[in-house]
């Protein structure tokens, strides 16, 4: 064997060493097979992270199958939950855990009660983010309404400071029930300029949407929601996360972890979509923006 | 239908199918289109009432029923007529149109569609729900919740629609029909002019042709088939006019040969006739000299025989005897030959007639015992009777015909048996109706017997099996074939049974109607044991049968030394000893037997009647064969005690006869045989001497000639008849004329029986015992 021989055969297992070490790690999604969207958003993730991550070996378990070795352990295993449900069946293991699809509201929760849930994705979006882009999209209007329930109101103060900074007139409405959304319209309590919804399945759910949408639109207030579904339920416009922005969090997530071994800070998704209902603002008589402009602009100043 | 004329067939199966079809297709139809109305109201009201229900959720959640008036106005108009709205609760919130319907029960009313209604509106229901709506992005769809009720409505629809919809095409449905049949008649006269017409115009030419009229002519103005049919009638009706034409030339000259045919079976009738009445008259002749000649031969033959017998009676010299007993047995084969001549040609011109009249079987048939025994015995035959117990008492029938055919068979076993025995066998036959009896006789001989190939030729007229018996038995071949027809006659049938060299069985069966009122057969019964001292066998089973009759039983032995020994172990009432003849007698062993015998034991030598007889007490004498008839008498005699051995046989006692005859010869002969027999007789010549005769003194019996000059037996008798007014006095014919008018016309004057000429002295003797004891 000659000296250049030796030299070849050092460099080889250099550069396999790595490879062995990133072989090793592997990642396990928990999701509810029976949602489609949670099973869309398994596929993507799992294609995008196989695209990046090659020697990650990556598997998935159904709730409630126990398709995930009970030894699992730390290390070089990630569980990725996908949606309530499977967070709270993430939490039975001491694995590092990713919760995704799962509002800031519903990971706090878990969070009280689980330690060791480590991180998650927020699905919704931060209220500072609905009140600009109404300030983006709707500048002349400065009052605003936002309907409070009893779980979201830990946000009415966050909410009241980030109107205040943006100038906008804010009025907090404590939602009790859902008698209260059906008197709501019928007493014309509203007479404010902008109609703003929380994530707070006390006040907006599949029953009041509609009394929400209708009573808004013959009283000529613009709505503004918080998903793509309450855009096309009537709501004018709303800001909201999207399946391609939630699915690179993710992949940024796990990159991070299996190269430096720990977890970030449960966030929100730095991407987000806007969506608006063109139809409605026509009926309205409201002149809004492209969805493309507004996300750009409201990239711009949230930056 | 049948019945119908080819027109009104035309039009109904012009108009029927037609008809039919409309009717199916435009009930159908109605029935679709009457479905699809009413599947129409039904879709459009569950339509409009779902809408409603859809507009109105808004309306319903927030109370506001101007919106409800508002949306009412725009849907009620046309047959929707009322709408009502309810909320969660059931309450009515909305109401417009009054209607009232009877709604179905609360279980069986659905959520949505129809939900009741009557017979001119349909109520529809459909509940007011609110549409829930997704509010999140990844929410999936079995999360979603069902449609939550808020309230209902009810819509109301008119079905009076319908009902104009369906009036109006109903009527487009008549107007249609009409206009069908009306093509469909006007169709039916086209086809009927051009079809019918000439058809009726054709069966008019037929029909005067079927008159007669062969003059007409179809007129050939149609086209197509038509055309050809009245051609081919034209046709028709020429080839049926040449037909007529021919046939009534052939029927002329049928009738023309038919007529001379007539002629010429009228003149042959008319020679028949002619040469019928000749045959008739010949036959009358021939009928005619038959009774005159049989009358005639008879009347010198019965004298001859007679003679005979007297003449052999009063011979002691042998050679002289010989030449009698020839002499009387020529006679009596020339007297039986003209008897069954008679009977053939009788038979042949059917002049024979049968009589039905009651009578006792076993009187005729031991009389043809009695009357064939000499003969039989005299060539030194064992002659037989064995008769069954079934044999019935009384019978109606002819018994002269009976008895005719009973000699003449037993009389051709005797003559052709030499040597043997000759064995009469009564016995009930196979086949019985109900009311009748049906006798069975046989005739057994152990004679020269017939070769099977020849037995069928027995019963033909003049056969004789073998032309050398005719020379060495006598005989016409008659008797068997005048026994044939007899039976025939009678009902009865007749046959043989034969082996040649081994004897001959010849048997005849008879149906006779049973009378009524059967008397006893046996009147003299007693009870013992007999001894009977027979070796013949078939006699052995005869005696036997016979002496059951009388309730006896008997106990047989083969030899002098066994009946010896028998007596001396036993006490028997009466010993039988057959045995005896022309020069032996058994009398060594009855004064044996009399020496062992108790005083009241009898004993009895069976014999022959040309047998020696054992005289001597106690010593009583049968002639073979035994009969019912004698063994009854001797039984009686022994029972009474008062048996006279100087009386007759046959009658038992002496008997005063008188005898009316006018021939010389015969009334000798008679007188022989009645003073033979121990009778006293009287002879007359004439009736009126018989009438005075019997005026003057008491007579047992009397004798009557029938031919007697002056007053003949016939008026005699009548005469005496109707002047007598003791007892009846038996009055016997004596005719040489054996014909049944004969008989007839002696038992219509009141005569009791016949005797034909020339009178066997047997016979005579037998018929005087039977009415005179």
């Amino acid at each position: 064997m000659t000296g250049n021989k030796y030299i070849a055969l050092s460099l080889m297992m250099l550069l396999l060493l790595p490879f062995r070490v990133v072989a090793s790690a592997s990642l396990w999604f928990i999701f509810d097979e029976r949602n489609e969207h949670h099973r869309k958003y398994v596929e993507e993730s799992e294609a995008l992270l196989r695209k990046a991550l090659p020697d990650l070996e990556v598997m998935r378990a159904g709730i409630g199958n126990g398709a995930i070795p009970s030894n699992v352990s730390g290390g070089r295993t990630l569980l990725v939950s996908v949606g309530l449900t499977a967070a709270r069946k993430a939490a039975e293991y001491n694995v590092p855990t990713v919760n995704t699809l799962i509002t800031r509201r519903s990971f706090d929760s878990l969070k009280a009660i689980y330690t060791s849930v480590h991180s998650s994705i927020y699905l919704d979006q931060p209220v500072n983010r609905q009140l600009q882009l109404v300030k983006s999209a709707l500048p002349s209007r400065n009052k605003m309404t936002v309907l409070i329930g009893r779980e979201s109101q830990p946000l009415a103060d966050e909410i009241t400071q980030h109107a205040e900074q943006l100038g906008i007139e804010l009025r907090v409405l404590n939602v009790d029930g859902e008698s209260a959304i059906d008197e709501l319209f019928g007493a014309e309590l509203l007479a404010e300029d902008t109609l703003l919804l929380l994530p707070d399945p006390e006040v907006v759910n599949r029953r009041t949407v509609k009394p929400l949408v209708m009573g808004s639109y013959r009283q000529g207030i613009p709505l503004v929601g918080y998903s793509q579904a309450l855009v096309k339920a009537g709501a004018l416009m709303a800001v909201h996360s999207s399946l391609p922005a939630l699915e690179k969090q993710l992949l940024e997530v796990t990159q991070k972890y299996f190269k430096t071994g720990v977890l970030p800070d449960s966030g929100y998704a730095d991407s987000f979509a806007v969506s608006v209902n063109y139809q409605l603002a026509r009926a309205l008589k409201i002149s809004l923006p492209s969805e493309a402009s507004l996300e750009q602009t409201l990239q711009e100043q949230l930056q | 239908m049948k019945r119908y004329t080819i027109r009104r067939k035309l039009l109904w199966l012009t108009l029927i199918p037609p008809l039919a079809m409309l009717v199916v297709i435009l009930g159908y139809f109605a029935y679709q289109d009457n479905k699809l109305m009413h599947e129409a109201l039904i879709e459009r009201g569950d339509s409009i009432s779902r809408y409603l229900a859809s507009a109105a959720e808004y309306a319903v959640i927030t109370g506001n029923t101007e919106q409800l008036q508002h949306i009412s106005e725009s849907v009620l108009q046309g047959d929707i007529v009322a709408l009502k709205v309810y909320d969660f609760d059931n309450k009515i919130i909305f109401t417009r149109g009054e209607i009232t319907l009877t709604q179905n029960a609360e279980g069986k009313r659905p959520l949505s569609g129809t939900c009741g209604g009557n017979e001119t509106h349909q109520l529809f229901c459909a509940p007011v729900v609110l549409q829930a709506m997704p509010v999140s992005d990844f929410e999936t769809s079995n999360t979603i919740d069902n449609a939550a009720g808020i309230g209902r409505i009810e819509l109301t629809l008119s079905t009076h629609l319908i009902g104009q919809k369906r009036v109006t095409m109903l009527r487009w449905s008549l107007l249609l029909a009409l206009v069908v049949v009306a093509i469909a008649v006007l169709l039916s006269r086209r086809v009927e002019r051009q079809l019918v017409e000439p058809l009726t115009s054709l069966s008019h030419k037929v029909e005067q042709v079927r008159h007669g009229d062969f003059g007409v002519q179809v007129d050939e103005s149609a086209s197509g088939e038509l055309l050809d049919l009245q051609q081919g009638v034209n046709v028709m009706i020429e080839a049926l006019a040449n037909s007529r034409q021919h046939m009534e030339q052939e029927i002329e000259t049928a009738t023309e040969c038919l007529r001379n045919t007539m002629l010429e079976l009228e003149q042959r009738n008319s020679e028949l006739v002619v040469e019928q009445q000749r045959a008739e008259s010949a036959s009358l002749a021939k009928s005619r000299f038959l009774a005159t000649m049989s009358h005639e031969i008879r009347t010198p033959l019965s004298g001859m025989i007679g003679m005979l017998q007297l003449l052999r009676d009063n011979s002691e010299n042998r050679r002289q005897l010989d030449c009698v007993d020839s002499l009387e047995s020529a006679a009596q084969s020339l007297r039986q030959l003209i008897d069954d001549i008679l009977d053939f040609s009788r038979l042949e011109v059917g002049k024979l007639a049968i009589q039905n009249r009651p009578f006792v079987p076993l009187t005729v048939i031991e009389e043809v015992m009695l009357m064939l025994t000499p003969s039989a015995h005299h060539k030194g035959l064992e002659f037989i009777l064995d008769i069954d117990d079934s044999l019935p008492a009384e019978v109606v029938g002819d018994p002269l015909r009976f008895r005719q055919v009973l000699i003449n068979l037993a009389a051709n076993a005797i003559k052709f048996t030499d040597e043997g025995e000759v064995i009469v066998v009564v016995r009930t036959a196979a086949n019985q109706q109900p009311g009748r009896c049906s006798l069975r006789f046989e005739v057994l001989d152990s004679g020269i017997g017939i070769p099977p190939e020849k037995q069928e030729l027995v019963f033909d007229s003049f056969t004789q099996i073998d032309e050398g018996d005719a020379r060495n038995y006598g005989g016409s071949g008659l008797g068997t074939t005048v026994s044939r027809e007899l039976v025939e006659m009678m009902g009865g049938v007749i046959g043989l049974v034969s082996d040649a060299g081994k004897g001959s069985c010849f048997w005849f069966e008879l149906p006779w109607e049973l009378r009524e009122e059967q008397r006893e057969l046996v009147e003299t019964a007693v009870t013992g044991c007999a001894l009977v001292l027979e070796n013949h066998p078939a006699s052995q089973k005869a005696i036997r049968g016979m002496l059951r009759r009388f309730g006896i039983d008997m106990q047989l032995v083969d030899s002098e030394q066994a009946l010896l020994q028998a007596v001396s172990t036993q006490e028997y009432g009466w010993v039988f000893v057959a045995g005896g003849g022309s020069k032996s007698t058994p009398l060594p062993l009855f004064e044996k037997l009399a020496a062992q015998l108790p005083a009241g034991s009898r004993m009895c030598q069976l014999g022959p009647v040309n047998g020696i007889r054992a005289e001597g007490e106690r010593i009583e004498y049968l002639n073979k064969p035994l009969l019912p008839a004698s063994l009854s008498k001797l039984l009686a005699q022994a029972i009474d005690a008062t048996h006279d051995n100087s009386e007759t046989l046959q009658s038992g006692r002496s008997l005063s006869v008188l005898l009316a005859e006018d021939e010389a010869i015969n009334a000798r002969v008679i007188s022989h045989f009645l003073e033979q027999g121990g009778h006293r007789v009287v002879r007359v010549e004439d009736g009126e001497a018989a009438l005075a005769a019997l005026r003057r003194n008491g007579f047992d019996c009397v004798l009557m000639d029938l031919r007697m000059p002056g007053l003949d037996g016939l008026e005699a008798t009548r005469r005496w008849r109707a002047e007598e007014k003791a007892e009846r006095l038996p009055i016997i014919a004596l005719t040489a004329n054996a014909s049944e008018e004969d008989r007839q016309r002696c038992a219509d004057a009141g005569m009791d029986d016949y005797l034909t000429k020339p009178v066997d002295s047997q016979a005579l003797l037998t018929t005087l015992a039977r009415y005179c004891v």
